[in-house]
């Protein structure tokens, strides 16, 4: 039953049906009311009139004394059995026509018409009163009038007055229904093109030919959502890929040479030729087991941030310091130039993501080059304070186009995957994590130097 | 010197038992934690290699129970090597900690290291054959003729010459000398090797520092 009034078609048809209920109630309590007034007030002019026409007929002191002479004269003249007429002088009765034995309350003398109605009788009455002055006597005046006339035009109509109402409610009920079914139509027509969405039909979208417009607008957010979707999976899709090919690798290395060794007899030295070069396989391996593992923390947000207050000249050139020989081979030199001295990072992150910016710019930059490491002063973006570090390597440029695939995991600008040096295409993508952990900002342009890596650390 | 190795894997333990055996420990394995609380009742051993994951009671279990009758140095291996571990591990009184997969070299080396801190003692000289090197002065000769090193050369030569006739991995020498803790192809330590191995024996009958192939360094009159 609640699972029921869940339906947003039940409780939209309720809902209005119970407004419209309350209306149509409202609006036949007030007919009635009003049918009733009418009613009422036609009975006590009839009274009044009535009243008024004999007040008239007694000024005549004569007809008086006939009256009281021959009541049933009278009693023939005015009465039929719904009609009830006294005239009262002291506690005399002088004309009584009451045939159905209606008993009346003590009057009280009153020179303006009074009503009043008599209901807990069987034949509930009403009564109009006045006291009137013949010949300096006062005489209490008093017709009535039964309440069925009234009744018998009333009580039909109230029967009549349910069964409108009801009929209408029911009516409005009905329609109701029909026309949120016929509304919400739009909301099945959705729910049947979400069924056909699956994980190998994700490019399917919802079609928003026809739907209302707030309909609309969820169908056009729930294609948006499965844009983001699409391209979260296929990167993914295309992540593992990419991981099953970069293991493969070294896989392949391992059976192939173990199986070629394995043909014949070896000597010792090539049996031990062949565990070195395993072993640096294995290590190949586990290195990208490691970048893997950390991206993934990373991703899931399980890296415990250990920030601290980091020198920088000191720290980068430390880092400088591991590069140093290799740098003097490429005949490559380092330049450190500080606007802001300090920032507030993990150390061990930091030093991770500049050695892999810097191990790039040897790999990929070759002879010859200035490497420039250069921290900014404060900017702020989006009320935020950051710090900027950037990683130049003259005289290199990458094409535009590969820029905003730098930092996607195992993106490589030429497909070949010979650099065994590597962390196999993980680098840059680790750089970004680790930025992303700092709740930081990274990008890559080409600047009138050479390609610059920026990274934007958040102050504090 | 006896070491109990307690780990489930029978392959890690059978081969950690024949590798210290080999570096001449004694070395004996049980494959629960029951097993192993059991043996260490009875016996006296020098060290504990214990595994976080165990059929019976788990790594931390054990470690709980041992600190309550024994101070016995502890390293602990686990395929977790997520900080929350690695601290949990030293809060409740391990020694040390490595996550798999780890170098047994580097396990050697801590194992070295731990079996020796009680014996610490301050060197203000350190020496192999004609080789010296000054710790307060920073200053190194080779029979008797002065060698001038770099401050990195200088931290690499003094940490090879704190670990004689032993195997030193790359990583070690990047976590020892130039404090990279991640891994990272290890070409510069190459280079640097190489540098200082040209400052220091260039010229010498005895060559004094190794390459172990495959695995790292070691300074050793005997190759």
């Amino acid at each position: 039953m609640f699972k029921r009034l869940r339906s947003l078609e039940l409780r939209l048809t309720l809902l209005v049906t119970w407004c419209a209920a309350m209306v149509l109630c409202a609006v036949a309590f007030m007919t009635y009311l009003g049918i009733n007034q009418i009613l009422i007030a036609q009975q006590d002019r009839a009274l009044v009139e009535r009243i008024e026409r004999l007040e008239i007929l007694l000024q005549d002191s004569r007809n008086i004394e006939q009256i009281i002479a021959r009541p049933k004269l009278y009693q023939n003249m005015l009465g039929n059995q719904d009609n009830l007429f006294l005239l009262i002088q002291d506690d005399q009765i002088l004309i009584n026509i009451n045939p159905l034995g209606i008993p009346l309350p003590e009057f009280t003398h009153q020179p303006q018409i009074q009503f009043q109605d008599l209901s807990a009788h069987t034949y509930p009455t009403r009564i109009a009163w006045k006291t009137i002055q013949i010949n300096q006597q006062p005489y209490v005046l008093i017709a009535g009038k039964q309440w069925s006339e009234r009744l018998a035009i009333i009580s039909p109509f109230q029967k009549r007055l349910f069964i409108y109402v009801f009929s209408g409610i029911l009516a409005i009920f009905i329609l109701c229904a029909i026309a949120s079914r016929f509304g919400l139509n739009a909301l099945r027509t959705l729910r049947k093109q979400t069924h056909a969405i699956s994980i190998h039909k994700l490019e399917q979208r919802l079609n928003l030919n026809h739907l209302p417009q707030e309909i609309e607008q969820l169908a056009s957010d729930i294609n948006a959502m499965l844009d983001r979707i699409e391209l979260g999976y296929s990167q993914l899709n295309r992540f593992s890929e990419d991981i099953a090919h970069e293991f493969r690798t070294p896989l392949n290395n391992l059976i192939g040479q173990t199986e070629i060794l394995l043909m014949s007899k070896r000597s010792p030295a090539q049996y031990e030729e062949l565990l070195i070069s395993n072993l640096e396989d294995y290590q190949r391996l586990k290195r990208m087991i490691d970048s893997m593992l950390f991206l993934a923390r990373a991703d899931a947000h399980k890296v415990c941030l250990n920030k601290q207050k980091i020198q920088l000249q000191s720290f980068i050139e430390d880092i400088f310091s591991i590069f140093e020989y290799q740098a003097e081979e490429q005949h490559c030199n380092f330049v450190l130039s500080l606007e802001a001295t300090e920032l507030s990072a993990d150390p061990e992150l930091l030093q991770q993501a500049l050695y892999n910016l810097i191990s790039n710019a040897l790999v990929h930059g070759g002879n010859h080059r200035t490497i420039y490491v250069l921290s900014h002063r404060k900017i702020i973006i989006n009320n935020m304070q950051m710090i900027k570090l950037s990683v130049i390597t003259s005289g290199l440029e990458v094409t535009p186009e590969h820029l905003p695939h730098l930092f996607e995991r195992f993106y490589q600008c030429n497909s070949s995957r010979q650099s065994p040096h590597q962390t196999g295409g993980l680098g840059l993508s680790i750089v970004a994590s680790i930025l992303t952990l700092h709740q930081g900002m990274y990008r890559a342009v080409n600047s009138a130097e050479g390609i610059c890596f920026e990274l934007l650390f958040p102050e504090g | 010197m006896c070491i109990l190795i307690i780990e489930d894997e029978v392959k890690i333990a059978s081969y950690l038992v024949k590798g210290l055996d080999e570096s001449g420990y004694e070395a004996e394995c049980v494959h629960s934690g029951l097993e192993g609380l059991e043996k260490l009742k009875m016996h006296a051993y020098s060290l504990v290699i214990l595994d976080v994951m165990l059929p019976d009671i788990d790594g931390w279990a054990v470690l709980k129970v041992l600190r309550q009758f024994s101070k016995i140095p502890v390293i602990f291996l686990t395929a977790k090597d997520q900080v929350i571990d690695r601290v949990k591990g030293l809060e409740l009184g391990a020694d040390d900690y490595l996550a798999k997969p780890f170098s047994y070299i580097e396990l050697l080396a801590r194992i070295k290291s731990l079996l020796r801190r009680q014996q610490y003692v301050v060197e203000n000289q350190l020496e192999i054959a004609n080789l010296k090197l000054d710790l307060i002065h920073h200053k190194v000769w080779r029979n008797q003729q002065p060698i001038e090193l770099s401050k990195k050369e200088f931290n690499l030569l003094r940490f090879l010459l704190r670990h004689p006739n032993e195997i030193i991995t790359r990583r070690q020498i990047a976590s020892e000398v130039w404090q990279i803790n991640f891994d990272t192809d290890t070409n510069f330590i190459d280079v640097a090797v190489r540098r200082l191995r040209s400052k220091i024996d260039e010229g010498h009958e005895i060559k004094l520092i190794h390459t172990v192939r495959g695995l790292g360094y070691k300074i050793s009159v005997e190759a």
